[in-house]
């Protein structure tokens, strides 16, 4: 099956400004970005609508959370949840928002601590992710100085949950977790996927930790088990990487861009290598046979989004919508920019509609 | 934590490095004054707040100096006065053979002694406008006589009556029989001064409407010896003072062959001569410094040139490109001990900076430069003229619709950092660099001048850049690039 990207030009409505270290989630067909930033972190929402090609800014009411980059953002529905991410320069947050999108209004919730620990760090680069009923947070960076200027990172591998069903009394959980966790990294990715026996897990990938990483990891989250799945030598596994996109569809992760190192040295695995470029490529990581698989695209014209790192994607039907990013390349002249184009990846055909059902809905409007 | 910063930049500017590192940003220059005369008066003159009672000199001018010109070049004034008044001369020599017609009592009457009662109301309309041209034309001679640049004022004036009068025949369309009439009437009625002020303008329409100028005087030219003689004035091409200035010689201040390639946008044809009088002109002030080679759109006449009307402004966009970058590589292998300098007007200068990504050329020099398109500006992070590495000079107008210069200064700090740029405003200049009448006026120059003063930039630009330091400067700022 091959796959094909597509740039989308002409929206109509107010385009935002080009970004990086935003996050994206998709409600029905809207696409909803906030935050990130270049130049300034941006505290504005933006909605894109991918049916009428069309951008709109909704006016937003309640506790209306400051601007924030490389946050956590995840939709239940039309609830969407912000958590983390970098504020200021070096000074990185813990809170949670919740923002309900029918009514685009925004609440500061404070979830109770764990019974068992303290709540999660004030992190950015963290991955949050919602998987079935719960929320999972992973990782992520913190920094230990109280004085935002100085910066002593510190990675992070803690696994917190949230469960969203208990309206009235919304609490971090530390669950008891099996088998060896992932290393400590921030800017990784993580996404859910559930399985043809409907068991939900949680994959892991790539990430920083001071050099780049491109190690997999899944969580079961029935029986709480972390298990490193060993990718196949036979297929070729793409460079390591962190800032890069990953979402699943339909029993594949598609991973996009991120910065990966300019140069690999075979003999040093865990050297820090002091050069790094963004990249473009686009892998695709088989859930059910545990393999990264080869993808054809359809190069129409070399239509494809340029490298770039810290953008974001949103999965709607078959179709990965990317936005913005900053654009690595422009980095050799010491200017960072960020990409202002959209693009989508059609990862299925879309099946020809038949004819019966045209001619009905045709009749249906009459 | 090297990386920490640049990984999670979402607070810095994006080209924050700028500031430390504009070492390729050579610094802006300005070409005319932009000051109100009135403004600058009244600065001055509140600036010094004190009030005094002391007895305000009125008698004494101080000159400023009269010197018409600048470091290149200068205004032989001997000569320049001996083409100004050429028409007046040519008219005295006339009146010496029929002195009853040309005596001084005949300016006063000279429009009674018409007999208008056969007129139609077109011919008294035109001719009346005519008369207030000429009056007014005299009026500014008078206004402006013996001043230290006079020549210049002249200039401006007789150009500011031919473009009246071409207004007042284009208000009436021209028509033969009536422009005829006219022409006929006015050489055959007109008193001395006023008819050389007519010749001087007439001479002056004829550079700019050629055809229509040659239609109207045609019958006068046959007819009678006396006003063929008249008519020759005519002719010839009206005076410039810098056009036949005296040049210093800028080549070898420059002390570089160099190879100018003017790129044209459009369908030409290259065995036909340039049309534009500008143009020319300018073709001249570069051969002054260099070696001239003209490149449009297409190389000859025998590729393809049977639909060259249906072109899209792409394809021709494309063609244009493709030949330049063919005719760029051709000539520097000709001129292999010559430095290839790119230059253009406005959508040309355009073309040129594209060839410049992938062609070796030593500097561009862009005669306006279309800042703006339509999806916004060039040099933004899509556009490929980010990569430039070529030393670049942008010769502006303050008045241009394409380009303002805060954003060119914005983009050259902050986009084209690979490459050694300069910028020229010129005052008071649209997209073409022609400069307003009013900017003519308050500097007292003309195009042709300001033309020069240009070319002096120019000259200047390619003196730095091909001096040792400027070429460390290249080298340095395109070796950020590749270190990194």
């Amino acid at each position: 099956p091959s796959v094909k990207w597509n740039r989308v030009t002409n929206s109509s409505g107010p385009i935002p400004r080009p970004r990086h270290g935003h996050r994206a989630v998709a409600i029905k067909e809207l696409m909803v970005v906030f935050g990130g930033g270049n130049e300034g972190i941006v505290d504005e929402l933006h909605v894109y609508n991918t049916v009428t090609n069309q951008w709109f800014i909704p006016a937003v009411r309640g506790d209306i959370p400051p601007g924030c980059a490389a946050y956590g953002f995840v939709c239940d529905g039309t609830r969407l949840l912000v958590f983390g991410g970098m504020i200021e320069y070096g000074r990185y947050s813990d809170d949670l928002y919740e923002l309900q999108a029918s009514r685009w209004e925004w609440k500061k919730l404070s979830p109770r601590p764990p019974h068992n620990g303290p709540p999660p760090l004030p992190r950015l680069g963290h991955s949050f992710t919602l998987v079935g009923d719960q929320i999972f947070l992973f990782g992520g960076l913190a920094n230990e100085s109280d004085d935002p200027k100085t910066n002593i990172p510190r990675y992070l591998n803690d696994l917190y949950t949230l469960e969203l069903r208990n309206l009235n009394a919304i609490s971090w959980e530390v669950p008891p977790t099996y088998g060896s966790p992932p290393p400590p990294r921030e800017s990784h990715t993580a996404v859910a996927w559930k399985d043809s026996n409907g068991h939900q897990r949680l994959i892991v990938y790539g990430g920083m930790n001071g050099s780049r990483l491109g190690d997999l990891w899944m969580l079961d989250v029935g029986p709480m088990s972390w298990s490193c799945p060993i990718v196949p030598s036979s297929g070729p596994s793409p460079l390591p990487r962190s800032l890069h996109s990953a979402i699943c569809i339909d029993d594949k992760m598609y991973v996009f861009g991120g910065w990966v190192p300019l140069v690999i040295d075979e003999m040093k695995p865990s050297s820090h290598e002091k050069e790094w470029k963004c990249s473009d490529t686009l892998a695709t990581y088989n859930l059910k046979t545990l393999s990264w698989e080869p993808v054809s695209i359809e190069i129409v014209e070399d239509t494809a989004p340029r490298a770039r790192a810290g953008h974001s994607c949103v999965n709607i039907n078959s179709r990965m919508y990317l936005w913005s990013g900053r654009d690595g390349y422009r980095k050799a002249w010491n200017n960072q920019v960020c990409c202002k184009d959209l693009w989508f990846l059609e990862t299925k055909k879309p099946p020809a509609p038949s004819r019966v059902q045209l001619v009905r809905a045709s009749t249906h409007t009459l | 934590m090297p990386w920490l910063p640049s990984d999670h930049a979402y607070t810095k500017h994006w080209s924050e490095s700028y500031l430390t590192e504009n070492s390729h940003v050579l610094p802006l220059k300005e070409v005319l004054n932009s000051e109100d005369i009135f403004d600058s008066y009244s600065k001055s003159s509140s600036s010094e707040e004190e009030i005094s009672d002391d007895e305000i000199d009125v008698e004494t001018v101080s000159d400023p100096p009269a010197v018409i010109g600048s470091s290149s070049w200068h205004c032989a004034e001997q000569k320049a006065r001996m083409q100004m008044n050429e028409c007046e001369r040519h008219v005295t020599g006339m009146s010496k053979g029929n002195p009853l017609l040309f005596t001084d009592e005949r300016e006063s009457v000279w429009e009674e002694n018409i007999n208008k009662s056969s007129w139609g109301v077109l011919e008294t309309k035109i001719f009346n406008k005519v008369v207030k041209i000429l009056q007014s034309e005299k009026l500014s001679r008078l206004a402006y006589k013996g001043m230290p640049k006079e020549i210049v004022l002249r200039r401006l004036s007789v150009d500011k009556s031919a473009s009246c009068l071409r207004e007042a025949l284009a208000d009436i369309g021209w028509p033969i029989k009536i422009t005829q009439w006219l022409h006929l009437l006015l050489i055959e009625n007109l008193p001395m001064t006023l008819l050389s002020y007519y010749l001087d303008i007439m001479q002056t329409l004829r550079s700019k409407v050629p055809s229509l100028i040659e239609r109207m005087i045609m019958p006068s030219r046959d007819t009678g010896s006396a006003a063929t003689e008249r008519l020759g004035i005519l002719l010839k091409r009206p005076w410039d003072p810098a056009v036949t200035a005296v040049v210093s010689d800028m080549k070898q201040k420059l002390n570089q062959p160099v190879l100018f390639i003017v790129v044209q946008c459009t369908v030409s044809q290259s065995t036909l001569p340039v049309t534009s009088r500008r143009l020319r002109f300018w073709n001249s002030l570069l051969s002054q410094i260099g070696k001239v080679v003209q490149v449009g759109a297409t190389m000859d006449d025998n590729d393809g040139n049977t639909d060259k009307a249906s072109w899209t402004v792409q394809e021709l966009a494309e063609t244009t490109l493709r030949n330049v970058c063919n005719r760029v590589r051709e000539l520097s292998v000709r001129n292999a001990n010559r430095k290839v300098v790119l230059i253009g007007w406005h959508t040309a200068s355009l073309i040129n900076c594209h060839v410049a990504l992938t062609e070796h050329v030593s500097a561009v020099v862009c005669l306006g430069f279309p800042l703006y398109n339509m999806f916004g500006q060039r040099g933004s992070v899509d556009d490929v003229l980010c990569e430039m590495k070529r030393p670049t000079l942008f010769i502006i107008g303050d008045k241009s619709s394409s380009c303002r210069i805060n954003d060119l200064e914005d983009r050259r700090l902050k986009s084209f950092t690979n490459a050694v740029t300069q910028s020229v405003l010129i005052h008071g200049a649209d997209d073409w660099l022609r400069i307003t009448e009013k900017m003519k006026l308050q500097n007292v120059v003309t195009q042709s001048m300001v033309d020069r003063l240009i070319l002096e930039g120019i000259c200047e630009f390619l003196l730095t850049i091909y001096s040792p330091a400027g070429e460390a400067l290249e080298k340095a700022s395109a070796g950020t690039n590749n270190s990194k």
